[in-house]
């Protein structure tokens, strides 16, 4: 056994290894650790314990088969008793070597997931996942993702969540790869389901909802709305749900329906999201009344399906929006007269709707750049003084636009620097190849342009699949995005 | 390792004035799970009430309303309730959260807060002063001084102080009409870029360069 912990320690013989050599020591190191009883593992060493020998950070492979073997041994009590060990571990583990037990990796993480959420403590587990997701690669869709965003809804951490949801994803796993490579699933479990991926998006959507982040809840809804299959799946319809009171919060009227929905799944929201579709219409006439009628029949839909936030949250956006559209028939207006206007739809009672009231809410429209306007008093008497809105056409200033342009640019940039790197990765994978020589075969070889469609688990649904990507992404999307980010 | 949950560490936490708000609210972040694992007793609850209000303020200083208010959904309810020091930081949020400019400032300077909070309370009034100067500025072409007091949290008696004040910002004051004509206090430069001030005009012909060889790849 002391031999062993030699063994042990030795590895990486140097934290500066190269990626092949750490490979072939790690291969080596795997080799005793699969062989080593869970039981020799567990146990301790001449009176001490392994896990106060080793360090999380440097030896994180043993760490992680020590980890695993009392987990194994001892259940919900060792994983009790080692907690602290594991947290450690989940925020230091150094991700070059764990890469290489990815399994074992997930049968640990899922089930410190399990067992937080289970004893009622989800909260204790939400630092060391995130910590471990954004060290592990977090721009690669993981086993991590779904569990941490379903952990940030549950204990409402949501800016935690958003720290992971900022950042882009550009990679998802799929199942065939070269074996002996550490994605590839020991007896064919997927690292990933489709299940999984809607739930991700449902999820992150919720989350900036949570925030108030319209554009970007818009865009993670997108993702579902308008996910492949032959069927459509329930978390897709509600999912279409949100999109419609997303999209009234976000612009004032329902998002279009993104160009790739497959055909069943647009079948499916029409016939259940009748009610959603009235209450968007009712929202557009424009009409305080009519939209007030149908806000109040519709609030048990909303009740049972869980959007009365939003709804609520729709029902103060029309005041806005409709002070908004009164820019189109004014140039100056009395505050008095657009609370005349009556315009009020949440009912909270008091002073709201008031003149003072109004007041507020126009200066919070010009706090968050939602209208160019500017108001002044007429008197030094609050009780006499009349206030007027003057609306304005000239756009923000200058070097917000100019900021707002440049980091447009550099996402674009990086985006395409992605898709190449995608596209040739596609290009070079064996399905891909296959495909193309059958497509030889029977056409003679006159297919060598049309790309992307070679492999389906690839789910690169972001780009449209291949070539088109620039032709199906609709111009008022990137306008949103710019307004968005002034 | 960890910092430990305690009222000296939370204390040369809101006295170093230099740390930026978005690193306090992080190292904060980290002790939640020791504050959310904690029992509340006689002996916890001044700790405890300290570290949640110091970092509700911290939210405040980066302007996240959203998540102050869900991390007072993550306190529990009776005790939120129940401790002093989270009844006022918990009214402070309800007012910023519904723009009742007269209790924002009425709270902020009146609240019993301990000696922890007190410097990031002073440091929130500043900055939120600050920023609603720069949006009056923004939004009225002309104010009633009532009404710039009520909004600056300048009340009665120190009308005159705030009119000299407003001037010195580069207002101006009709004497006349009794009434104040903001003049736009230039905010973008809170918004100029380090990299832009650093190299200037040469990092923006870099940038243009940068942009002009990608689009040639493609």
């Amino acid at each position: 056994m002391e031999k062993l912990v030699d063994i042990f320690l030795n590895f990486p013989s140097s934290p500066t290894l190269s990626d092949s050599e750490l490979y072939k020591q790690a291969t080596s190191l795997l080799n005793t650790l699969n062989k080593t009883p869970a039981t020799q593992l567990a146990s301790n060493v001449n009176g001490t314990d392994l896990l106060t020998v080793l360090n999380p950070a440097v030896n994180s492979l043993v760490y992680l088969y020590v980890l695993v073997a009392r987990m194994d041994l001892g259940g919900r009590n060792a994983l009790d008793a080692t907690w602290n060990n594991v947290v450690l571990f989940l925020e230091t583990f150094d991700p070059r070597q764990v890469r290489h037990a990815h399994d074992i990796f997930r049968r640990l993480f899922e089930a410190f997931y399990a067992h937080a959420v289970d004893t009622q403590k989800p909260l204790l587990a939400i630092r060391p996942v995130k910590k471990a997701l954004v060290r592990y690669n977090p721009t690669r869709f993981s086993f991590m993702h779904t569990s941490f965003i379903r952990l940030c809804l549950l204990t409402k951490c949501y800016r935690d969540g958003a720290a992971v949801l900022d950042i882009d994803l550009v990679e998802f796993p799929y199942v065939k790869s070269k074996p002996g490579e550490p994605e590839n699933p020991v007896g064919g479990r997927k690292e990933v389901t489709y299940q999984d991926v809607l739930c991700y998006f449902l999820y992150g959507g919720m989350i900036y909802m949570g925030l108030k982040e319209w554009r970007r809840a818009a865009d993670f809804l997108t993702y579902i709305v308008a996910c492949p299959g032959n069927a459509c799946s329930a978390m897709q319809v509600e999912a279409y749900k949100k999109y419609i009171l997303v999209g009234l919060l976000l612009d004032g009227k329902p998002l279009p329906m993104p160009k790739v929905t497959s055909a069943a799944a647009v079948r499916a929201y029409k016939a259940l999201t009748k009610p959603y579709e009235a209450f968007a219409l009712a929202f557009k006439s424009g009409n305080t009344d009519l939209f007030r009628q149908e806000a109040a029949l519709l609030s048990d839909v909303f009740r049972q399906d869980g959007n009365t936030g939003l709804a609520v949250q729709c029902m103060d956006v029309f005041r806005r929006m409709q002070i908004i559209a009164l820019r189109d028939t004014y140039v100056t207006l009395s505050v008095e007269e657009i609370s005349k206007k009556d315009l009020e739809v949440v009912g909270r009672g008091g002073d709201v709707g008031g003149k003072e009231e109004t007041e507020g809410v126009v200066l919070g429209m010009i706090e968050r750049d939602e209208i160019r306007a500017s108001l002044s008093h007429s008197g030094p008497d609050l009780k006499t003084s009349e206030t007027t809105v003057h609306f304005h056409n000239n756009p923000l200033s200058e070097l917000r636009n100019l900021r707002a342009l440049e980091s447009q640019i550099s996402r674009t940039i990086s985006l395409t620097k992605q898709v190449k790197a995608m596209d040739r990765k596609l290009g070079l994978s064996k399905e891909y190849i296959q495909y193309i020589n059958r497509l030889a075969k029977t056409a003679g070889g006159s297919s060598l342009l049309s790309m992307g469609a070679g492999d389906p688990d690839a789910m690169d649904f972001d780009y449209g699949g291949g070539t088109g990507w620039a032709d199906d992404e609709p111009e008022e999307t990137i306008m949103q995005d710019f307004d968005d980010e002034i | 390792m960890m910092p430990s949950l305690d009222i000296e560490y939370l204390a040369s936490l809101t006295a170093d004035v230099s740390i930026p708000p978005a690193t306090l609210v992080d190292l904060l972040a980290d002790l939640e799970s020791a504050a959310y694992s904690s029992p509340i007793n006689t002996s916890t609850t001044e700790t405890l009430s300290n570290f949640y209000s110091v970092y509700i303020f911290a939210l405040f200083l980066c302007d996240d309303l959203n998540e102050a208010r869900f991390l007072s959904k993550r306190i529990p309810t009776s005790y939120l309730q129940s401790d002093p020091l989270l009844i006022s930081t918990y009214t402070l949020l309800r007012a910023l959260y519904t723009r009742t400019y007269p209790a924002i400032y009425t709270t902020l300077s009146s609240a019993p807060w301990s000696s922890t909070v007190t410097p990031l309370a002073t440091r929130f009034l500043e900055h939120f002063r600050r920023k609603t100067f720069i949006l009056l500025s923004r939004a009225y072409t002309t104010i009633s001084p009532k009404a710039a007091a009520n909004y600056l949290g300048l009340v009665d008696g120190e009308e005159a102080t705030m009119i000299l004040m407003a001037v010195a910002e580069g207002w101006e004051f009709d004497e006349t009409a009794g009434i104040l004509r903001p003049v736009l206090v230039d905010d973008d430069a809170d918004l100029e870029d380090l990299d832009v001030v650093v190299d200037g005009k040469d990092g923006r012909i870099a940038r243009l360069t940068g942009l002009v060889t990608h689009l040639t790849e493609i």
